[in-house]
């Protein structure tokens, strides 16, 4: 293999030098006896020998070529000069490499949970076939369905190879009499089947497990078997208990494979059957309204996503039909399909919208960063004129210095990458803290070949941002012009112009990261200090599990009364109530309304909001009731149905005027239905329903003992005024323990719950606020650079003003403006840049718009100040030139 | 062997070198020689021709290298041919002398 004894060849140059020598020396010394023996003197023959070989070192260079690859062996010496001119400025190298480790790091670390959340398939068989099914509505989607729906997925439609529904819960599984809280999911037989996932150990479920009498037996997760069996592989026909019962563990799933619910990694299976031997009295096998499951699904070959969609529309209500009347919160809405590969994450839906907005921000930064670097490079391209002038005189070709002075910003963007990726793992490890505890743990940095490859992808593309300005500013050099100190002038001002060429452009880029940082801010203060239409200072959420405690069916509804009424005559208290849904909170429950008279337009969708309310609700949520009455406990199931209704359900089905007046919402079947034919006793102020950015929805509030549900949700305190939630707090568990011992009881402010709905928003303006922070930094440093250069390569013209009596002040106004003016190009640049930015982002505003001239105008201040900062230092240090020296400089 | 065409001519140095190193393993200066003597002083083997050439064929695999002790007791490098040295050999032996008999053909021909 020829290539790669050239290849070696390469790098042991010297060895093959002086065998080569040797190799010549003896034909040289037998061409000398030869002449010798003709007759020659020594001295003259060893002279005509060694003429014979003409140029003797060209001769030797073509002879070693070769023997070696070319430019491996000018690049191996180029590389060995670049690390000799960084190790001789340790200072700048440091800057260099630590502000691309951080640019290069964070951009890897935000690159990787883009990666994980948007990019990783499921570890399954053809996972690009598994589909979704969801259930849409207007604009929303939700992806439960009921064990019944799931029946009815599985056998009624020819479309589908293969259907899997699944939950997830935690369950608490004893082993040798040590109970732990474990992740777990309940599976349909055929789910690990379906998703073509082999297990590790053992077997997996098969359709037969799945059923009353088979559902004892349990798969367990690797990691779980890692952890809690050290992986022993006696583990299968082991009994373990879960929620106190035997099941018998048959198999353990691959390591790669940890469910399809991607932020829930689970611990331990069970078929969807066990939860009839778990919840022995539940009825979640039978009824046709709790929706618990997630459905995936396989199609029949031949048969895509949108060939399927008209399918599952026109089939889905048919066999809904034959549950008959379906309850209050009925999902009869569309049924959809949807890309499944990826499996199911709720973070993902959360944050992926925030994390490519970071993932935009971080590479701006990096952006910035390079544009300093570069900026220095060219300072050092300036210093080292006179020795590329030298080369070039002695005959260097140029694209051999471009191709020097690239590999130069080539190992200084390498290390910078290399310290990045190391640096990659804490950053991802920061920016976790920004998203919810545990269910983001599996967006913790993995580095992988994909990483590496993007890392390194990003290092070149820096190095060439950074590297290709300063190396083609060498190879323009004119020959000898550099030798020549006179024409100084005309180079430098060529670098000048480059420099603050790059200095603008860093400038722009700042004002965008800025604008998008301030406009980040102003919404979520828009958004923490929003009214939605209830006071949120003084309130507290109380979560009861009644059913825990004992207090089963229809007595739940006696501990919520006599609870809710205990509450109330506390004195730290001033009122309590209870919703099934917590404004805010995220749940849902719609239907459309059918309001007598009013007759909808061709498609007008008649939706409204519901919830189910206890007496009390608005006094406690401090909601204002504008007409009428709120619920009393006088509404109950002897008396006729009653209804609440906020402004905008008032305005826009009764112009206003709505107490008195009948609706029903719901198909209405039924009569017994809770929603249908209700009197409007009341009309509330709007509120928020399911978060603070949707536009005002038409609300429907039922009296919740009226129900046949009974009572049930979260309960409300309001505290009077002056307690502290703390005390408070501990005085409702004592409460809620004279009641029923048992009930597990959870109290937190509304404040917290709000703090998590703001999550995503909090983390997004923080972020940006900090990396706007490190734009200005770097932005600031950049425009140093070029004052402080400018100052110095304008001394002696400022001795001469001085000299001829120009103020300090003079002087320092001169490079103030100076610096102002790069800034202010930089903002007639990034202010329409950072407009057509904003857009991009408007949905994820509040309270404010993308073009909000605020945000702009306190954008354009900043940078202005920063830049005055970054003139008045050198400007400064430039007026205390004693002029003399300044004059001699020259 | 200096002007003229260098893709012929240093196809014909490569034969040369090919052939007298099927006699046995020599030294540059030996191959230099042997041309020179066998060919009756006519053809002359340049210095600045003959290694850059010795050492592409090496890196071509036709012929190796090693170091050896000349019959006046000194260092040098030894070539010698290899085996697939040896067949590049005949294939450009078959080659050198189409290329003559064509030459030749034309001449008479003219």
């Amino acid at each position: 293999m020829s290539w790669i004894n050239r290849l070696l060849g390469s790098f042991r140059k010297d060895r093959l030098e002086d065998q080569l020598d040797d190799e010549l020396q003896f034909h040289i010394e037998m061409r000398t006896q030869e002449f010798v023996a003709s007759g020659m003197l020594p001295e003259e023959a060893r002279h005509k020998a060694s003429r014979l070989f003409g140029n003797q070192t060209l001769l030797k260079e073509r002879t070693r070529e070769m023997d070696t690859i070319g430019w491996i062996e000018t690049l191996w010496q180029d590389l060995r000069y670049a690390l000799r001119l960084l190790r001789k400025s340790p200072g700048f190298t440091a800057v260099a490499v630590l502000s691309l480790a951080l640019g290069i790091g964070a951009n890897t670390a935000v690159f990787s949970m883009l990666d994980t959340l948007l990019l990783t398939k499921l570890p399954v068989r053809d996972p690009d076939g598994l589909y979704q099914l969801v259930v849409t509505h207007r604009s929303a989607t939700h992806n439960s369905f009921a064990y019944t729906d799931y029946q009815k997925l599985r056998d009624g439609f020819d479309t589908f190879d293969g259907v899997i529904a699944w939950t997830t819960s935690s369950f608490e599984i004893q082993i040798n009499n040590v109970p732990e809280e474990v992740r777990g999911a309940f599976v349909t037989g055929a789910f690990y089947e379906v998703l073509g996932v082999k297990p590790a150990l053992g077997r997996l479920f098969v359709p037969s497990d799945d059923t009353v009498a088979g559902a004892s037996v349990a798969v367990l997760g690797y990691s779980y078997w890692e952890r809690t069996f050290a992986r022993d592989p006696n583990v299968i026909g082991k009994v373990v208990h879960i929620e106190g019962l035997p099941f018998t563990v048959i198999g353990v799933t691959p390591r790669e494979f940890a469910g399809a619910e991607v932020d829930y990694p689970r611990d331990v299976t069970v078929p969807v059957q066990a939860i009839k031997r778990l919840q022995p009295k539940s009825n979640m096998l039978e009824s046709t309204g709790s929706y618990w499951l997630r459905v995936m699904v396989r199609l029949k070959p031949g048969i895509t996503m949108k060939s399927a969609r008209p399918v599952l529309r026109d089939l889905w209500p048919k066999l809904l039909e034959d549950d008959g009347a379906r309850p209050i919160d009925g999902w009869t809405q569309k049924l959809n399909i949807e890309p499944g590969g990826m499996g199911v994450s709720g973070v993902r839906n959360e944050f992926s919208e925030a994390l490519i907005i970071l993932m935009t921000l971080v590479a701006l930064v990096l952006l910035i960063a390079c544009a300093n670097i570069a900026n220095l490079l060219l300072a050092r391209a300036t210093v080292r004129r006179r020795e590329v002038a030298v080369r070039i005189a002695l005959g260097a070709g140029r694209t051999r210095l471009v191709r020097q002075w690239l590999t130069e910003s080539l190992v200084l963007a390498s290390l910078g990458g290399f310290a990045g990726v190391m640096l990659a793992h804490w950053i991802t490890q920061g920016l976790l803290l920004f998203l919810p505890k545990g269910g983001a743990g599996f967006l913790a940095f993995h580095l992988d070949i994909r990483m590496l490859l993007f890392a390194a992808a990003l290092t070149t593309a820096t190095a060439l941002i950074f590297g290709l300005l300063p190396s083609l500013q060498v190879a323009n050099l004119p020959p000898g012009s550099a030798m020549n100190e006179s024409v100084r002038g005309s180079s430098g001002r060529r670098r000048t112009l480059l420099a603050r060429g790059v200095v603008i452009a860093q400038v722009a880029v700042c004002l965008v990261l800025v604008t998008g940082a301030l406009l980040f801010a102003r919404s979520l203060q828009n958004l923490a200090r929003s009214d939605y239409g209830f006071q949120r200072e003084g309130l507290l959420l109380v979560n009861a599990n009644p059913a825990k405690g004992g207090f089963k069916g229809d007595r739940a509804s006696f501990f919520y009364k006599d609870f809710l009424s205990s509450l109330d005559a506390t004195p730290a208290i001033r009122s309590a109530s209870c919703a099934f849904i917590t404004p805010l909170a995220g749940g849902m429950w719609w239907d459309p309304a059918v309001v007598p008279g009013y007759t909808p337009a061709r498609n007008e969708m008649t939706t409204v909001y519901l919830n189910s309310v206890s007496p009390r609700y608005f006094a406690t949520m401090g909601t204002p009731v504008l007409v009428g009455r709120e619920f009393t406990d006088a509404d109950d199931r002897t008396t006729r149905r009653v209804a609440i209704v906020n402004e905008s359900f008032a305005r826009r089905f009764f112009h206003g005027d709505a107490v008195g007046r009948n609706f029903t919402v719901g198909d209405g079947k039924d009569d017994d239905q809770d929603t249908v034919n209700l009197e409007i006793v009341g009309v509330v102020a709007n509120t928020k329903y399911g978060q603070p950015r949707e536009k005002q929805k038409e609300l429907v509030y039922i009296a919740m003992y009226q129900g046949k549900r009974g009572a049930s949700g979260t309960i409300q305190v309001r505290l009077a005024p002056d307690i502290n939630p703390d005390a408070a707090s501990g005085e409702i568990r004592k409460i809620a323990g004279r009641i029923g011992k048992e009930v597990p009881i959870e109290v937190q402010t509304y404040d917290k719950l709000f703090k998590r709905v703001l999550q995503q928003d909090r983390m997004v303006a923080l972020l940006s606020g900090f990396f706007g922070l490190l734009g200005i930094t770097l932005a600031f440093v950049g425009l140093y650079g070029v004052m402080a250069y400018a100052v110095n390569a304008r001394t002696g013209e400022i001795g001469i003003r001085m000299a001829l009596g120009a103020q300090s002040r003079t002087v320092i106004w001169m490079i103030l403006k100076d610096s102002l003016t790069l800034a202010s190009w930089g903002a007639i640049i990034g202010v329409p840049v950072a407009l057509v930015a904003s857009r991009f982002i408007a949905s994820y505003l509040f309270g404010v718009t993308p073009s909000d001239p605020n945000a702009l105008v306190l954008a354009v201040l900043t940078i202005l100040i920063v830049a005055m900062l970054a003139g008045y230092l050198p400007g400064r240090r430039a007026s205390s030139l004693d002029p003399m020296i300044a004059l001699r400089s020259e | 062997m200096s002007k003229g065409n260098p893709d012929v001519l240093q196809g014909t140095l490569d034969l040369l070198i090919l052939k007298t190193l099927a006699r046995g393993p020599q030294h540059g200066y030996g191959i230099a020689c042997h041309i020179q003597e066998v060919s009756d002083e006519v053809l002359r083997v340049e210095e600045g021709s003959l290694y850059p050439a010795l050492h592409r064929i090496e890196q071509a695999g036709w012929i190796s290298s090693e170091w050896g002790t000349s019959h006046n007791n000194r260092r040098a490098k030894y070539y010698r041919l290899t085996a697939v040295g040896r067949k590049q050999l005949a294939r450009e032996e078959e080659n050198w002398s189409q290329l003559t008999r064509a030459v030749a053909k034309v001449l008479r021909f003219a």
